[in-house]
């Protein structure tokens, strides 16, 4: 594998990251609002 | 405890003790010692990296903090997978190639031996001192519960691991933390599934969530705009982005971790999994605490969570004590009543409202205990840590309750091994290494076990020396927080601003740290935004100091 195989594999795996965050975001909120 | 609780108990400890020693067995050299060879797989780097970031006090603190301040705790992790991502395109790469040691020794590559030193001396300072108080913190706690004496216990939290940290090094450090984090999660794990189980008939998750979240416990996102407020979305992100890199990236305690990785693939996996797994896992605690609000709405609580001081008080003003508790018994009832009446109607309007009217003023009563506990002079008056224990130890079976009080033992022992381990790979490298003008040597183990050694016994000072302290402990704890800016503000200098030299750095470090100060001392702002602008007036001054020297010498 090549270094900018490697580097847009791991450029994927922390866009996957920042994606997950944001999704969990956006679940705290929903849970926060049904339990007010 | 009973019979059974003991065994469970010493078992663990004992066990983890022995698995240690066992770990860390074999021919030792410098850099097993100290980097475990550079050979561990991402689960043990990622295990390892939680378990020194969780300490004793994250598992009692966080679900105490949700039942008394409600869950909106967990923004503080929010920067935290964002400081990863960078931690593992910037930091361990440099590491990496560096082949360091320690994080300061890439300073002086990249800068001087004056700015090595300084970031150096500024961790070896504050993470000791942090280090006594993270043993005193929960040995207060065990003592207290278990009426035991303060000062054992301080050598039992504090000592025992000392067996394994110094004879076994980075290895056993790592080892014994993958197991021991195992076993809490598993425990707090078993411990949340007979809370569910056990809530009162009628009432089951859904009413205890409704109860929960009528005592305005469920705000996990809270989108106000206040700067001396830490745990909003804002201050979590921004705030908790910036803490998280200074912790991760440049205290030795976490760097002397995820540099033991088998390469860098393996490294940048574990530090990355923790920015998925860690809130999550803060979620799920703070989740426990949230459920005890609706449980404890229903089921009979001591109107102060240390049983301890409760007693210390009724013998200091008996009938004031007694008044106060009288008046408990009937504020609970009405809550009771109340509450069980909300759980079987949650879309009840005057249900809610009358939940809510008894539940505050269960709340300010407690309140009022407590500056009632403050006015006899006594200084523990903050009973958050010991709301978990009182559940475990009334409604835990037998055996469960002996592994909880252990797990309290053993999260303290995952970070402050890694705190020794790190505390003596500093002082080894970067100072008794520098001052000798010697590279380390594999034959150099014997001193390195030694600097472990030695940093044990002092920081196992210091949690003496903290049962005298009082307040002077948060003064500890504030200590730290100070520094960690401007050191993370030098990192990203010498990553980012590459013309900036040493002495830019030196007196931008300089200059960060009065800013810092002076900000701190007139208390306008949460302590989460220190660290931003200990690390931006580092950079600010670096980057203005270079671009001066650079215009002159051009012209």
């Amino acid at each position: 594998m090549t270094s900018t195989d490697d580097n847009r594999r791991w450029r994927r795996r922390y866009l996957a990251v920042v994606l997950f965050l944001l999704l969990q975001i956006l679940l705290y909120a929903w849970f926060t609002e049904v339990w007010k | 405890m009973t019979a059974v609780d003991w065994i469970v108990f010493f078992t663990t400890l004992v066990g983890i003790v022995l698995y240690g020693i066992w770990r860390g067995r074999g021919k030792q050299n410098a850099d097993a010692y100290l980097r475990a060879d550079r050979q561990l797989p991402w689960y043990v780097v990622l295990l390892g990296v939680m378990a020194t970031q969780a300490s004793a006090i994250t598992f009692l603190s966080a679900p105490g903090q949700a039942f008394t301040d409600g869950m909106r705790f967990v923004q503080y992790y929010f920067g935290l997978p964002l400081a990863m991502i960078v931690i593992c395109a910037t930091f361990i790469p440099i590491f990496r190639r560096q082949n360091v040691f320690t994080a300061y020794e890439y300073l002086e590559h990249r800068f001087d031996k004056k700015t090595r030193l300084l970031t150096s001396i500024l961790f070896l300072i504050s993470r000791a001192l942090s280090t006594g108080i993270s043993i005193y913190a929960p040995s207060i706690i065990v003592a207290s519960l278990l009426e035991w004496n303060i000062y054992l216990t301080n050598i039992l939290v504090g000592g025992l691991l000392l067996l394994y940290t110094m004879r076994g090094g980075a290895r056993a450090v790592a080892h014994t933390q993958t197991l021991m984090f195992g076993i809490i999660l598993t425990s707090m794990a078993a411990a949340a599934f007979v809370l569910v189980k056990g809530l009162p008939g009628g009432m089951g998750l859904d009413g205890a969530l409704t109860l929960a979240g009528a005592s305005g416990k469920l705000n996990v996102i809270t989108t106000d705009i206040d700067l001396n407020d830490r745990y909003n979305l804002l201050s979590g992100i921004i705030g908790g982005f910036f803490l998280a890199l200074s912790y991760f990236g440049t205290d030795q305690s976490q760097v002397g971790r995820f540099i033991t990785g088998k390469d860098e693939q393996q490294s940048k996996i574990g530090l990355l999994l923790n920015g998925v797994v860690k809130i999550p896992m803060q979620f799920g605690i703070l989740l426990i605490g949230a459920l005890l609000v609706g449980l404890y709405a229903v089921l009979p609580s001591p109107i102060f969570f240390n049983p301890t001081v409760v007693e210390r008080v009724r013998t200091i003003s008996a009938d004031s004590s007694a008044r106060y508790e009288a008046q408990w018994d009937s504020v609970q009832q009405q809550l009771s009543l109340s509450a069980a009446f909300l759980a079987e109607r949650p879309d009840d309007s005057i249900a809610r409202a009358a939940y809510v009217t008894s539940y505050n003023e269960s709340t300010q009563l407690r309140s009022n205990y407590r500056r009632f506990v403050r006015s006899t002079g006594i200084a523990e008056a903050n009973d958050t840590n010991y709301i978990f224990l009182h559940f475990v130890r009334t409604s835990l079976p037998v055996g469960l309750v002996g592994l909880i009080f252990a797990v309290v033992i053993l999260a303290s022992w995952g970070s402050i091994s890694a705190a020794f381990h790190s505390l003596a790979t500093a002082s080894f490298v970067d100072i008794d290494m520098l001052l000798r003008r010697k590279d380390v040597q594999h034959s150099d183990v014997g001193r390195a076990q030694i600097h472990t050694l030695v940093w044990g016994i002092f920081c196992i000072g210091v949690s003496m020396l903290a049962v005298r302290m009082g307040s002077l402990i948060e003064a500890v704890n504030i200590l730290g927080s100070l520094f960690y800016g401007p050191i993370l503000g030098i990192f990203l200098t010498a990553f980012w601003i590459r013309r900036a030299g040493g002495t830019a750095v030196f007196y931008g470090a300089l200059a960060a740290e009065v800013v810092v100060g002076f900000v701190w001392w007139t208390d306008v702002i949460s302590f989460l935004w220190l660290n931003v602008i200990g690390c931006v007036v580092v950079m600010l001054v670096a980057y203005g100091s270079t671009a001066a020297r650079t215009t002159s010498a051009t012209h």
